[in-house]
């Protein structure tokens, strides 16, 4: 009995971090997801950012091949890191490199700038970026991030 | 069968039989045993080497993956090189592999093939990009290679595990089927063993039963025919016959024999039975133990009252102790030849016989019986009889004749002479016996002469001896006398007895005699002297006138 006591206050108190951590995301978020002008989509929630950068969702609803893109600019990467993956970026590298190396599936490409996420979200029908709110521009679309 | 010669042959044959089925039976065990030994000695020398070894190159391709990601992950190029260098382990594990599995499991020896060259062809592109990603310190330069690499990696890991199970559950197979082949070779063995089992045992009681049993069974036949007195076949004689034919061989031999005897002795028997003179064998205790016909017939008894009684119920002889004597001799084996002895018949005749007996002895020299042959001699001794009463008497009178009359004259005087006394002689003559006979016949002057005999013989005592020693001259021989009044009284008895009156056939005759008498005296020593000296007073009293009696001389009287 004390052990189901346990467990459920343990989900209770997941759950409130994880509430408290999704508020705290919309109220003073330091970077925006941006996909292509063309991607239909309205949305995302931060359960499906985390397995499109874990390469663990691959497809657009609307069937396209989704071209995720990390930007490792260090004003945003740290905060993206630890808000959507609930990863360290090192712990995350550690993740792609394991995945690269076991074959079980292929990290998304790494580039150093805003402007770079920027053109390659112009670039691929199916990009997905983040970058800081101030370096966005009509090339993209930025797509809010909620459940 | 010519080698089943002899009743050991035959035994033998019974035992080969049995032990070439033991010997046929090990010869199978032995091959199963050998089946298990092969296939045991399969999975110690393969399946045990190549399950071990595929676990143990599974674990080595792990540990080298390993190496490989702590290497990449780090950035350690020695984690890399250490990985390089595992390569040449798993490479030869694989090679002894392939050998090993080349030598048997055709199935999973293409798996084990393909294995290695698959894992050959990653390690050349893993050395190369792993070290190139690691010297760059940058996996990601290589994505596609790296991301491909690992795909291969998984796909090989999932293999090697694969054939490492496969491996393993060869063993267990082989293990399994092990046991199935020690069961099925166990329960065709126990097949074998029971059809041995039956085919020995009907092998063995059929040669038991042809060879031995059928041809005792035969002999057994053989005694129990002849032993009912049925005729014996003669045996079939086969090539190189055994003892048991030998021995019906032998027994019918002697049956044949036995018949020979048999046959002889009823021969003798025959001639026994059917020979004139008696014949009895007698036990050593002198009772009868059998007699022959001529036995019974001449006693008029049976078998069954003489057989087992004393000999002595039959068995005579005039003098006591002769008889006695004769059987002790007998019995200490003396023989007897030709003795005048007596049997007696069933109604207490004696009948006279030429008694002979002998001993019969047994091989171990005791005393089995005495046989006695006796001869019936009462007819031979009738006709002896016969012609001594016809020798020494009157055959008309049955007096003594002149023959014996001088035989008791002579003995008389010889026994007068040695006791000192007197005996005295009669000389008689009928008178007018000759008219008599002319007028009535010779046949009523025979009975005249017998009615003369016979009152005679009423006049004088038992002693005295009264003969006929002529046609009608009689002597009279007193024994003993006194003097000469007692030959005197007797001689007037003689003249009474005579002078009667007698009638012959319907006729009165009178008949008259005279006597001469002879008193004996020491001087006459001579039986002629006497007779003539009676003969001469007989004349002389015929002389005085008939019927009437004289002394031969004066001074007898």
């Amino acid at each position: 009995m004390m052990k189901l006591k346990g467990h459920i206050g343990g989900l209770v108190f997941f759950l409130w971090l994880f509430v408290a951590g999704s508020g705290n995301c919309r109220a003073d978020a330091d970077f925006v997801l941006v996909v292509n002008v063309g991607n239909d989509v309205a949305r995302l929630s931060p359960h499906e950012v985390e397995l499109i950068f874990l390469s663990r969702k691959r497809i657009w609803p609307d069937g396209g091949n989704i071209a995720a893109v990390i930007n490792e600019n260090p004003k945003i990467y740290e905060s993206f890191s630890y808000t959507l993956l609930k990863r360290s970026p090192r712990q995350y590298l550690i993740f792609r490199k394991k995945m690269l190396f076991r074959g079980q599936g292929m990290p998304p490409p790494t580039v150093q700038t805003d402007q770079e996420v920027i053109d390659f979200v112009a670039a691929h029908v199916g990009g997905l970026g983040y970058v800081s709110p101030e370096a966005v521009t009509p090339a993209v679309k930025v797509v809010p991030i909620s459940q | 069968m010519h080698i089943l010669r002899n009743i050991r042959s035959k035994i033998w044959a019974c035992v080969s039989v049995a032990l070439l089925s033991y010997l046929i039976a090990t010869l199978a065990t032995t091959w199963v045993n050998n089946e298990t030994k092969v296939s045991i000695t399969h999975i110690q020398k393969i399946d045990l080497p190549l399950s071990s070894k595929g676990l143990l190159v599974h674990s080595l391709f792990n540990a080298q993956s390993e190496d490989y990601e702590n290497g990449l992950l780090t950035g350690e190029k020695g984690d890399v090189l250490r990985a390089n260098m595992r390569h040449d382990q798993i490479a030869l594990m694989l090679e002894e592999l392939v050998q090993l599995a080349s030598a048997s499991h055709n199935d999973i020896y293409p798996r084990i093939l393909s294995l290695r060259d698959d894992y050959n062809d990653y390690f050349i592109m893993a050395s190369h990009y792993y070290l190139e990603a690691v010297q760059k310190a940058d996996i990601f330069a290589a994505r596609k290679e790296v991301h491909q690499l690992g795909k291969l990696r998984a796909g090989l890991d999932a293999d090697f595990q694969n054939v490492a199970e496969m491996l393993q559950a060869m063993i267990v197979t082989d293990l399994g089927d092990n046991n199935q082949r020690i069961d099925l070779y166990t329960r065709l063995l126990h097949i074998l063993f029971v059809l041995f089992l039956l085919l020995t045992t009907i092998v063995i009681n059929w040669l038991a039963n042809k060879e031995i049993i059928a041809p005792l069974a035969n002999v057994k036949k053989m005694i129990n025919d002849f032993s009912r007195g049925r005729t014996v076949d003669k045996p079939p004689r086969s090539q190189g016959g055994d003892e048991i034919q030998a021995l019906a061989s032998s027994f019918w031999q002697m049956t044949r024999e036995l018949q020979h005897i048999t046959v002889s002795r009823d021969y003798v028997d025959n001639i026994i039975n059917n020979m004139s003179d008696s014949l009895v064998i007698l036990n050593p205790d002198l009772t009868i133990q059998t007699a022959n016909h001529a036995t019974l017939s001449l006693l008029h008894s049976s078998e069954e009252d003489l057989e087992g009684s004393s000999f002595r119920k039959i068995f005579s002889h005039k003098e006591e102790s002769v008889a006695d004597s004769l059987f002790q001799g007998l019995i200490e084996g003396k023989a007897v030849t030709n003795l005048e002895a007596l049997y007696i018949s069933a109604e207490d005749d004696a009948i006279p016989v030429l008694f002979s007996a002998s001993a019969l002895y047994l091989p171990d020299g005791s005393l089995q019986g005495i046989s006695c042959l006796a001869h019936d001699i009462s007819e031979l001794k009738e006709q002896r009889d016969q012609l001594e009463f016809l020798a020494n008497f009157d055959k008309l009178t049955g007096l003594p004749n002149r023959n014996l009359f001088f035989d008791r004259l002579i003995l008389t005087m010889n026994e007068a002479r040695r006791y000192g006394h007197l005996f005295a002689l009669f000389y008689l003559d009928l008178d007018h016996f000759k008219p008599l006979n002319d007028k009535y016949g010779h046949e009523a002057g025979d009975l005249a002469l017998q009615e003369v005999a016979k009152r005679m013989q009423g006049t004088v005592r038992d002693t005295d001896t009264v003969s006929r020693v002529g046609g009608d001259e009689f002597t009279i021989l007193l024994s003993r006398v006194h003097n000469a009044s007692d030959a005197m009284k007797v001689a007037t008895k003689v003249l009474d007895a005579i002078g009667k009156p007698f009638v012959i056939h319907g006729n009165q005759c009178v008949l008259g005699v005279s006597i001469g008498i002879c008193l004996s005296s020491p001087d006459l020593t001579s039986a002629d002297i006497l007779m003539k000296n009676a003969d001469t007073a007989m004349y002389a009293a015929k002389a005085q006138g008939r019927n009437r009696f004289m002394f031969s001389s004066p001074d007898q009287m």
